[in-house]
C-alpha cells in the first residue's frame, strides 16, 4: 500500500480537527479529498508528509509507519514523495531549474544528471524557457506549473496535491489538470489530491473521499460518492444547480 | 484578586526564564545545524557551500563600506581624544598603546558586531521569517532536506566569516585612521606608529581576536536564525522578528566581551594573564 491512514485524529491549536480518519491509496491510484473551505484538506496531507504529528492513530507511508521510522529513514521515505503545496512554496530566492535540481542534490545525483533531470521535467511542464527565472517572476499558473515540476523531479511512487487548481483561471485550471493526468500516467505515481474543485479531479479518480466536520462523510468509488446522500455534497450540487438555473 | 497575582506571577516568571529560553534555542539551532553537516552527500553540501558564498556577498561584502567607515572614524576620533586628555600624563607611546589595544580588542570588535547584527542580522532574520511563512522550510522538509543545512547552516557560516574578517578590516581601518592622526597631526614618524603597533599585539592577542570575533559571529547569527525560525507561519510576525533581533544580538555580544574581559582580567590578577 502506498498510503494508508489508521484511525488518524489531529487536535491542535489554530489547526483544523480531523477525527479518526482512515484511508488506503494503492500503488498507481488516484484519491480525492474534497470538502469545504477550512476542514482540513491541507492539514491531512501535512500529517501524510509527517510535516504534522498526528495526535491519535498513525500514517503509514510505503508501508513504513512514519512516526516511528527514524529521520534519516523518514527523509529517506519522502524523497519518494512529490508534493505541491497550495501556495507553491518555490524557494524565492532560488531560480526555477536550482528549485528543481535542489532535491536531487540532497538525494546524491550529480549536478550534471540533477540539472538534465530538472530541465527534462521543466520541458514536461511546458516551461523549458524559464529555467533561469525567479518564482517570484512567473505568473501564478506557472508557478503551479513550477511546483509541480519540481513535485515530480525525483521520480515519486505518490503524489501529494494540494489544491492543484486554486487560485486559476478556469482555462489554466483545466491544463494544469490534463498535465497531472499525463504525468500521472506517464510516471504511475498514485496521486492524492485535496481539491475543492470536485468537478475537475472528479471523473479521473479512483477513490473519492469527502472530508467534513473533521471526519470521512462519505467515502468510495465517484459513482459511489455521487450516489450517496452525503450532505455536504447534496448542498454542493442543489447550490450549483441553481446557479446553473439562474445563468439560465 | 489571587488569579491576577497568579497572572502576575506568570508574566514576571516569564521574563525572567526568557533570556535562559532564548540561550537554549539558539544553541539548539546553532547545534542542529552543526549536526546537519556529516549526514549529507557532497552534492548537498557544495549546494550548502554554494548558498554560504552568495550569502557571505550580501551579508559580508556589502557590510564592508560602513565597518570600514566606523573603523576610521572610531580610530581617528579615539586617538586625537587620547592624545588630548592623556598624552600630557602618560606620554605619547603608552598613549597610542592604550588607543591601538582598546581598538584590537574592543572598540572594533564590537563596533562591527554592531553594524552585522543590525545589517546582516536583520537581514537572516527576515528571510527565515519569511520562508517560514511562505511555507519554504516545510516544503524542504517535504522534500526530504534538512532545512538547517540549506537554509540555516549557510547563513550561518556566512555571518561567522564575514564578523571575523569584517572585524578585521575594521581595526585596520581604525589603526589607518590612528595613524593618519599620530603621523598628520602629531608628526610621529610612521616606522614608531607601526613599532607602537607591534609591541601593543601579541600573537595570542590575534588568536583571541579571531576566536572572539568568530563567537561574535556565532551569536548574531544564532539569535538572528532564532527570531527567524520562532516567527512562526504568520505573514504579520515578520517584520516584528526581523525589528526584535537586532538588540538580544548587541546585547549577547557585549555580554559575552564582558565575560571575556572579566576571564582575562581573573588571569591577569593570578599573575599567569596574557596581559600582565
Amino acid at each position: 500500500m502506498t498510503l494508508r491512514l489508521r484511525a488518524v485524529s489531529l487536535e491542535l491549536p489554530g489547526r483544523a480537527k480531523l477525527r479518526g480518519l482512515d484511508l488506503e491509496v494503492g500503488s498507481g491510484e488516484v484519491a480525492m479529498i474534497i470538502g469545504p473551505n477550512g476542514c482540513g484538506k491541507s492539514t491531512l496531507l501535512q500529517l501524510c508528509l509527517g510535516l504534522v504529528e498526528p495526535t491519535a492513530g498513525e500514517v503509514l507511508l510505503f508501508d513504513r509507519p512514519l512516526g516511528a521510522v527514524s529521520t534519516g529513514e523518514r527523509r529517506r521515505l519522502l524523497r519518494s514523495v512529490g508534493f505541491v503545496f497550495e501556495e507553491h512554496a518555490l524557494l524565492a530566492s532560488a531560480t526555477v531549474l536550482e528549485n528543481l535540481s535542489l532535491p536531487l542534490a540532497y538525494a546524491g545525483e550529480s549536478p550534471r544528471r540533477a540539472v538534465a533531470r530538472a530541465d527534462h521535467c521543466l520541458r514536461l511542464v511546458g516551461l523549458e524557457t524559464d529555467g533561469g527565472r525567479y518564482p517570484d517572476e512567473l505568473s501564478p499558473g506557472h508557478r503551479k506549473r513550477a511546483a509541480l515540476a519540481r513535485a515530480i523531479v525525483g521520480s515519486p511512487r505518490l503524489l501529494l496535491l494540494d489544491e492543484p487548481t486554486g487560485g486559476l483561471d478556469s482555462l489554466q485550471a483545466a491544463e494544469t489538470v490534463g498535465l497531472v493526468l499525463s504525468i500521472r500516467e506517464q510516471t504511475g505515481a498514485a496521486c492524492v489530491v485535496a481539491s475543492n474543485d470536485a468537478t475537475r479531479f472528479l471523473r479521473v479518480a479512483d477513490r473519492v473521499a469527502v472530508l467534513h466536520g473533521g471526519r470521512f462523510t462519505t467515502q468510495g468509488s465517484p459513482a459511489e460518492v455521487l450516489d450517496s446522500d452525503d450532505p455536504w455534497l447534496g448542498d454542493v450540487f442543489s447550490r450549483l444547480l441553481s446557479h446553473s438555473r439562474r445563468m439560465q | 484578586m489571587l488569579s491576577a497575582m497568579y497572572r502576575t506571577l506568570g508574566m514576571v516568571g516569564r521574563v525572567a526564564l526568557s533570556p535562559l529560553v532564548a540561550f537554549t534555542g539558539v544553541v539548539k539551532i546553532v547545534a542542529l545545524s552543526v549536526a546537519s553537516i556529516p549526514r549529507q552527500p557532497w552534492a548537498a553540501t557544495r549546494v550548502a557551500l554554494r548558498r554560504a558564498q552568495v550569502h557571505l556577498h550580501e551579508l559580508g561584502v556589502r557590510s564592508l563600506p560602513p565597518v570600514v567607515l566606523i573603523g576610521l572614524l572610531v580610530g581617528s576620533i579615539g586617538s586625537m581624544q587620547l592624545v588630548t586628555l592623556l598624552g600630557p600624563y602618560l606620554g605619547a607611546e603608552r598613549v597610542w598603546g592604550i588607543l591601538i589595544v582598546l581598538v584590537f580588542q574592543e572598540l572594533a570588535p564590537i563596533w562591527t558586531a554592531v553594524v552585522i547584527a543590525s545589517r546582516s542580522g536583520t537581514i537572516v532574520t527576515s528571510e527565515l521569517a519569511h520562508m517560514n511563512a511562505s511555507s519554504e522550510l516545510d516544503a524542504l522538509r517535504a522534500m526530504g532536506i534538512d532545512p538547517f543545512h540549506y537554509a540555516v547552516l549557510p547563513r550561518f557560516v556566512a555571518i561567522v566569516v564575514a564578523t571575523a574578517s569584517l572585524s578585521a578590516a575594521c581595526v585596520s581601518a581604525a589603526l589607518f585612521g590612528g595613524a593618519v592622526v599620530a603621523i598628520g597631526w602629531r608628526g610621529v614618524p610612521i616606522e614608531t606608529f607601526v613599532d607602537y603597533v607591534h609591541r601593543a599585539i601579541e600573537p595570542i592577542d590575534v588568536l583571541l581576536f579571531v576566536g572572539k570575533t568568530a563567537l561574535f559571529g556565532s551569536v548574531i547569527g544564532g539569535v538572528a536564525a532564532w527570531y527567524g525560525l520562532g516567527s512562526g507561519a504568520r505573514r504579520d510576525r515578520l517584520a516584528k522578528a526581523a525589528g526584535s533581533a537586532t538588540f538580544p544580538a548587541v546585547a549577547a555580544c557585549v555580554a559575552v566581551d564582558f565575560v571575556a574581559v572579566l576571564l582575562r582580567y581573573v588571569r591577569a590578577s593570578h599573575g599567569s594573564g596574557w596581559f600582565a
